[in-house]
């Protein structure tokens, strides 16, 4: 039961894609608020990738419509784009360039005000300002993913698609991490994440969805389960 | 005002990347050699061969090594997948066309100022006397390659053995650039009027104003493939 007062930011109706006769997405509808964090389940397959690229606009949906504020994102794609923030499996960043030169040239794209103050910020809680002027290429995973997270501190997007986000980083990284997503909650932001590690992200989730085989299986409360339990219950939808 | 600033930002990345590297320019400069040094051996070394043969083969060293060049265009974007960042970035898919493009079309002309001292040395002596027309020739004809180059670079990018299948669509293309380009080189060796090759001016430039638009308007699509 919906129990927000705000309409939705984002909602997914009836959304399908198919490559070729392979159909990835049957019908997926679903609503994310402001100010909340949800979750994605599903097995390997199921869909959860291309569900968030059809999200970031990355891919179009075959059939259904996906709304930003109410508006077909088809009709608004670079306030979409303006709107999202994303983290995946993949780096994103030129090897070449340094961290500080990566950063600047993704906020010149996307026209952030004060943007030298903003990477000069982000790198120093991200613990990067060190090594801010070394390239990239000589980065450990978890020092990518720090960077990726800088980005997204430089962008101040409205809604977080995040695919595997701890992926790489250490326990002191996904503290950090948690602290980073529960601020931008906090300020109204909306957070999508598909993870495995349930244990980790649990906590900061308002919201659970479980995908099977394209479907939404099941759409679950966070206060209503204990991590064990929901563990148990993601096991049982997905069997 | 914003398509030509994120095209600039685009094109001063790519510029950054090229000479941070310096791998591509050196390949497709020992490359641009290698071609000359082949035809300077499989063809007789007379003067009059080489005087009549020059043009052909210079624009032949141009079309091969330009392959290496919009080859790698896409392919750095490709690498920790950052065309899906580029994608994901409010802006529109023209400034990444003409980014890339301005760049691929700098980064031919920068080869062509090493090459045409080289093909001077190694084919046809006279050929240096000419530097800055050829130049500029280079220019005109680079603007009409890269344009319909990056388009298809784009297009072919995620394409099993986009090496092969580049060329193979592009090269059919580019023939009436090639001509007119062949053409123009025949009189300014010969120091003739260039009067006398108007139409084939009028042939490059409207190929390059041509395909230019075309690959502009239809970038948009080819990056939703």
């Amino acid at each position: 039961m919906n129990t927000h007062v705000d309409p939705p930011i984002i909602q997914l109706v009836d959304v399908c894609k198919n490559f070729g006769y392979r159909s990835i997405l049957k019908g997926v509808s679903f609503e994310l608020f402001r100010g909340t964090q949800t979750l994605l389940l599903g097995k390997n397959g199921s869909g959860k990738t291309t569900l968030l690229k059809i999200l970031s606009g990355l891919i179009h949906s075959s059939e259904g419509n996906v709304l930003l504020n109410g508006i077909p994102t088809e009709k608004c794609p670079d306030q979409l784009r303006k709107s999202i923030g994303m983290i995946s499996h993949s780096n994103h960043l030129y090897n070449e360039l340094s961290a500080v030169e990566n950063l600047r040239f993704f906020s010149r794209l996307r026209a952030v005000k004060n943007h030298k103050d903003k990477i000069n910020k982000a790198l120093e809680e991200t613990g990067l300002l060190k090594v801010s002027s070394v390239a990239v290429k000589t980065f450990s995973s978890g020092m990518l993913k720090r960077l990726n997270i800088a980005k997204l501190m430089v962008y101040e997007p409205e809604v977080l698609l995040l695919d595997e986000p701890y992926t790489g980083l250490d326990y002191d990284s996904c503290e950090f991490f948690n602290r980073f997503l529960t601020g931008f909650k906090q300020n109204g932001g909306t957070i999508l994440m598909i993870s495995h590690q349930i244990e980790t992200c649990f906590e900061c989730c308002d919201q659970i969805l479980i995908l099977k085989q394209g479907k939404i299986k099941d759409q679950l409360q966070a206060k209503d389960y204990s991590c064990d339990s929901l563990l148990q219950k993601y096991k049982s939808l997905t069997v | 005002m914003k398509l030509f600033q994120d095209s600039i930002t685009i094109f001063f990345k790519d510029l950054v990347l090229d000479l941070r590297s310096m791998e591509n320019i050196f390949a497709m400069l020992f490359f641009s050699i290698i071609v000359i040094m082949v035809f300077s051996f499989a063809l007789p070394a007379d003067d009059k061969s080489h005087a009549l043969l020059a043009p052909g083969v210079f624009w032949v060293t141009f079309l091969l090594a330009g392959i290496l060049s919009l080859n790698k265009s896409f392919q750095i974007e490709k690498d920790n997948f950052c065309l899906e960042s580029l994608l994901l970035s409010p802006i529109s898919r023209g400034a990444i066309f003409l980014g890339k493009m301005g760049w691929n079309v700098c980064f031919i002309l920068l080869i062509q100022i090493l090459v045409i001292p080289v093909f001077s040395l190694l084919f046809y002596g006279p050929f240096l006397n000419n530097f800055f027309e050829l130049l500029l020739l280079s220019f005109i004809t680079a603007i009409g390659f890269s344009s319909l180059g990056t388009m298809l670079s784009a297009l072919t990018v995620d394409v099993r053995f986009k090496e092969i299948i580049l060329p193979i669509l592009l090269f059919p293309l580019l023939v009436p650039l090639l001509l007119a380009s062949v053409k123009i080189t025949q009189v300014v060796l010969a120091d003739g009027s260039l009067m006398d090759v108007a139409d084939w001016f009028k042939l490059l430039i409207g190929f390059d104003i041509i395909f230019l638009v075309i690959s502009y308007l239809t970038f948009e699509y080819v990056m939703e493939i």
